[in-house]
């Protein structure tokens, strides 16, 4: 009886615990142009322990629900986890941005970004940082770390990662790919409504149209193969916005791969703590 | 009392059936209802004017509320809005703002489509990129940025201007925020209304624009130009038509009610009544002792049970009454028609009868008669005999009469001794016969039980209407009046018709200037005057004494004494007349106007003789009874009615002193046998004796007589002597007085001298 009683008020406390001290992250801004700011979430764990760059997918933003569950449960096990949003091209942007809002960012000015992201983390700790990314997330990671080695990063993970070629999914075609090169060879930089992954329409000018369009599967090869830090690749096996047999053959190049039955691209669910689990092993991982 | 009755009379209400009062309260009662009734209704409205005020208020202040409602919702849409990334993507960066305007500012779903327009606009206030189709406005006041309505096109347009607002990026305050633009949008809010509050009092789809057209309306100004219809008040209604329902169910209670009150007072209250009257008024019109109609229904009001029998037993009651009273009233009749003593019919039974025939005859030829019964010298009987054998005289001679008229022939006693009869369809001839029948009827009477030793007469009188004459009834009466007093008349038959012959003697009788003459003198002595006669003794040729003569005067004009008389006898004032006489000679003897040592002669009429007071009348002579003589002058038919009483009297006075004349001797039919048992001291022989001295054959009975008379110690008088010659014969024949022109005539008490 004695026993069970404070079994129960054991519980209270920490449902009461809980609710108190919520895990929540630290709104951070970062001047990335002139006139733009971006927003991150900065969750503050363990000074001892590795810093954490989590980088949401295509047009969405770190509120994200696989990116927020990711970060929040990292950060409970102690980690220190940025979540920062790109701008695509909006001050303090807030939300997802829409396919039919008029797109002025591009793959360089998001890797610009997360290069500025990765040095406030450098700054913040100079410890170990490890990049996730999702979806073009882990694209827009593999492009940066290609072009910014880095000796604080130490893991790269990518989940759920897709490519801009063309497929059942995507919406982008040859036409819009070539009239967009035509465009751009014109120097064109006037508004037009393109198509790109998952939008019908993707009003942009062509050159930010093409950034992302040759983010193909041979260029993140390339991407990849000039990372020199553990590579681990998660995918849900069904997941129908990434190419499976893509992925597996990057198992040959160094990647570790993980599948995880059942899950879809976001991982949702009872995923979210395969998510969670694997990806804290990866972290554990020596 | 008579106040009273008139206050009575002046209040009198208007008479109306028990219907009509219980109509006129049915009718009251319905009136006071309805005016309860309309005033209640009146009351209803009233308050239903009142809720639906209070739902017009009621009404106004939802719709007031919907409206603030409604733009601090399109207020939060807005600020919403403007929290949009892009929408700070295009005040940052504008340079694609037409672009996005197109597609995306209302096209991206983040305002609901009642957001007809969108403009972002600088932090100047300026818009970012003016359309010509846009009724926004080019430049905002930033300062004043409080939303407002625009009426356009009879629609209501809501303009909201909210600013777009970014987080200042400072170490000390992350939650500063900057204006970096502003967002205006105009949207309509008609629709919506309906949507954003659920109308209680308003009718939603009546709500209207009072308006066309309208710049900038202040939120809260709005409803001031707006129209609304206020829903029906389900409760009111339900309760209006439920008191319309309960007046409509009072009503019918009220209709049936007043039926039922109807029916029962009609039933229990007017029938009865109604029976009632209708029984009192078979009353009323049916004879007094007929039985009464039967009230045998059964009344259920016990009150008016009990009037019923109440007025049963009472009209029951009431019937024997009058049974009772009819008895007496036909004995009553009898007794104030019949005379108790004789049973005859009397006098008003005779002046009925007789002005019904006065009717019946006055137009007639039937001969009628009328026959007047006087019963003679009745008062001297009375007074000699008593009345007890008066009244048996009159009973016994009105049951000769009755015996002798015909069948419906009746007798009236119309005075104290006189009788009447009427005999219709009767010539006179037969009425005489009736008459002498009834004459010798009476005669033959008996009176030997009452000790009557003279014999008793009537005298009767009879009138007849002749039919060749006609004659009004009334002066029937009259005429055997007159037959009966010339029926009286000493001589006289004692049946006399009327005739012109006996009419002259009415003429005394019915001479209203002789009568209040005699009445006057009898009741105050005035326009008495006695004269005065001498009487000669005729031993010396000197006056012994004056004989008192009546003179009654009119203006100094002498009246005739034989009028004076007849109306005297007739009116039987003889004792009154006496009386007052008697007054006067003692005056004329107190005066001294009678010479001395001479006499009076005082004529006493036959009905003061047997008066059982005249003895005292007469003591007023007695202080002169010494110095003068005084004889009493007595007719001898006076005598012969009432002889004992009149010798009693006669003595008593000849005691005192009077000397006692039989007057007027030979003029009747006195016999000498009364002269010889009557008193008398002196014997005066009438007139007509000694007028008949000239015949030889009667002066030897009257020689023989005066002197028989003047054997037995009676002194005699002779009237009427008017020469020597008689005079001397009277000498002759043992007169000791003598009475006449010779000696001189009545003359007044001056003249004695």
């Amino acid at each position: 009886m004695f026993s069970s009683t404070i079994k129960i008020i054991s519980l209270l406390f920490l449902l009461l615990s809980i609710f108190i001290n919520p895990v929540s992250g630290e709104p951070v801004n970062l001047k990335v142009s002139n006139n733009i700011t971006a927003v991150a979430e900065f969750y503050p764990g363990d000074k001892n322990k590795p810093y954490i760059l989590i980088l949401h997918g295509f047009l969405l933003n770190h509120n994200f629900p696989t990116i927020r569950r990711l970060a929040e449960s990292l950060n409970q096990s102690g980690y220190n986890v940025l979540t920062p949003s790109l701008s695509l091209g909006i001050s303090q942007r807030k939300k997802s941005l829409a396919c039919e809002a008029i797109h002025t960012h591009s793959a360089e000015k998001d890797i610009q970004e997360i290069a500025l992201w990765t040095k406030w983390l450098q700054k913040k700790s100079a410890k170990d940082i490890i990049l996730i990314g999702h979806s073009v997330g882990a694209i827009h990671l593999a492009y940066y770390l290609s072009q910014h080695p880095s000796s604080t990063v130490k893991k790269i993970i990518f989940i759920a990662m897709p490519n801009f070629n063309y497929s059942s999914f995507s919406k982008q075609t040859s036409e819009s790919q070539n009239k967009a090169e035509q465009l751009f060879a014109n120097n064109d930089f006037t508004l037009h409504n393109f198509k790109l992954a998952y939008c019908e329409q993707y009003p942009s000018n062509a050159e930010n149209y093409l950034s992302y369009l040759h983010l193909t599967k041979e260029n993140i090869h390339q991407f990849i193969n000039k990372i020199s830090v553990p590579q681990f690749l998660i995918k849900g096996s069904t997941d129908k916005r990434i190419d499976h047999q893509w992925i597996d053959k990057l198992a040959h190049h160094n990647i570790n791969v993980i599948n995880v039955d059942s899950a879809n691209h976001f991982f949702d669910y009872e995923h979210e703590f395969d998510l969670l689990d694997i990806t804290e092993d990866i972290l554990n991982e020596k | 009392m008579k106040n009273n009755t008139n206050k009575i009379n002046k209040f009198n209400l208007k008479k109306m059936s028990i219907k009509s009062y219980a109509l006129s309260f049915i009718f009251f009662y319905i009136l006071v209802f309805s005016i309860s009734s309309f005033f209640a209704f009146i009351d209803i409205l009233k308050l239903n004017d009142e809720i639906i005020e209070t739902n017009r208020s009621s009404g106004k202040a939802e719709l007031i509320e919907a409206i603030n409602q409604l733009v601090n919702n399109h207020e939060i849409m807005v600020k919403e809005f403007s929290t949009w990334d892009e929408v700070r993507q295009q005040i940052d960066t504008p340079e694609h703002y037409p672009y996005w305007q197109t597609h995306r500012l209302l096209k991206a779903g983040k305002l609901p489509d009642a957001f007809i327009e969108a403009s972002l606009y600088e932090k100047s206030g300026k818009i970012l990129n003016k359309i010509s189709t846009s009724t926004l406005p080019e430049n905002i006041d930033t300062n004043k940025t409080n939303s407002y309505f625009n009426i356009i096109n009879n629609t209501i347009q809501l303009v909201i201007i909210s600013p777009v607002l970014k987080s200042k990026i400072s170490k000390t305050s992350e939650n500063a925020h900057s204006i970096v633009g502003y967002v205006a949008t105009k949207s309509t809010i008609f629709s919506q209304l309906k949507r954003v509050k659920q109308f209680n009092h308003i009718v939603a789809d009546s709500i209207k624009l009072e308006i066309h057209k309208k710049n900038h309306i202040e939120v809260e100004q709005l409803i001031n130009f707006l129209t609304f219809n206020i829903k029906e008040n389900t409760e009111i209604i339900i309760i209006s038509s439920q008191i319309q329902q309960i007046l409509l169910k009072n009503t019918l209670v009220l209709i049936t009610f007043a039926l039922m009150f109807y029916f029962l007072i009609s039933y229990f209250l007017s029938r009865p009544l109604h029976q009632m009257s209708a029984y009192i008024d078979t009353l009323e019109n049916q004879a007094e002792l007929q039985p009464g109609p039967d009230l045998d229904l059964q009344f259920h009001i016990h009150e008016l049970e009990k009037v019923k029998l109440s007025l049963r037993d009472y009209q029951k009651k009431l019937q024997t009454v009058y049974s009772n009273l009819d008895e007496k009233n036909q004995e009553l009749w009898n007794m104030a028609h019949h005379d108790a003593l004789t049973g005859a019919l009397n006098r008003r039974a005779f002046e009925e009868h007789w002005a019904n025939i006065a009717t019946l005859f006055s137009d007639s030829r039937c001969p009628v008669s009328l026959i007047l019964f006087d019963i003679n010298q009745f008062k001297s009987i009375n007074d000699s005999y008593g009345h007890p054998v008066g009244d048996e005289v009159l009973k016994k001679i009105a049951s000769a009469i009755q015996r002798v008229l015909r069948q419906g022939e009746k007798i009236y006693r119309i005075g104290g001794d006189e009788f009447s009869t009427i005999l219709y369809n009767c010539k006179p001839e037969e009425a005489i016969r009736i008459a002498s029948r009834c004459q010798t009827a009476i005669s033959e009477i008996s009176f030997t039980d009452e000790n009557i030793k003279e014999p008793i007469r009537a005298s009767i009188g009879v009138a007849h209407n002749d039919a060749h004459k006609p004659t009004s009834t009334s002066d029937l009466l009259w005429q055997a009046d007159i037959a009966v007093y010339s029926a009286k008349k000493p001589g006289q038959s004692h049946i006399v018709t009327y005739s012109e012959k006996i009419k002259s003697i009415s003429s005394t009788i019915l001479s209203t200037k002789i009568n209040n003459l005699v009445f006057d003198a009898i009741e105050t002595g005035n326009n008495i005057h006695m004269f005065y006669q001498p009487i000669i003794n005729l031993m010396n040729d000197k006056t012994d004494y004056y004989e008192a003569l009546l003179r009654i005067k009119d203006n100094g004009e002498i009246i005739a004494p034989g009028k004076i008389f007849q109306l005297i006898e007739a009116k039987k004032l003889d004792y009154e007349l006496d009386k007052v006489i008697f007054k006067q000679i003692a005056n004329d003897l107190q005066q001294g106007n009678i010479p001395d040592k001479t006499g009076v002669s005082i004529n006493v009429s036959g009905p003061s003789i047997i008066h059982p007071e005249i003895i005292e009348q007469l003591s007023i002579f007695s202080p002169y009874l010494k110095e003068y003589k005084i004889v009493l002058e007595i007719t001898e038919t006076s005598l012969i009615t009432n002889i004992d009483q009149a010798t009693e009297n006669i003595n008593k006075l000849k005691q005192i002193g009077f000397l006692i004349a039989l007057d007027d001797f030979g003029s009747g039919y006195s016999s000498i046998s009364y002269l010889s048992t009557m008193p008398v001291d002196i014997v005066k022989f009438d007139i007509s004796l000694i007028r008949q001295l000239e015949d030889d054959k009667q002066f030897s009975i009257i020689h023989h007589l005066a002197n028989m008379i003047g054997e037995t110690g009676h002194l005699l008088v002779a009237e009427g002597i008017e020469t020597k010659e008689l005079k001397d014969k009277i000498k002759h024949l043992g007169f000791n007085y003598a009475q006449g022109y010779l000696y001189g005539r009545p003359s007044p008490l001056t003249k004695l001298q």
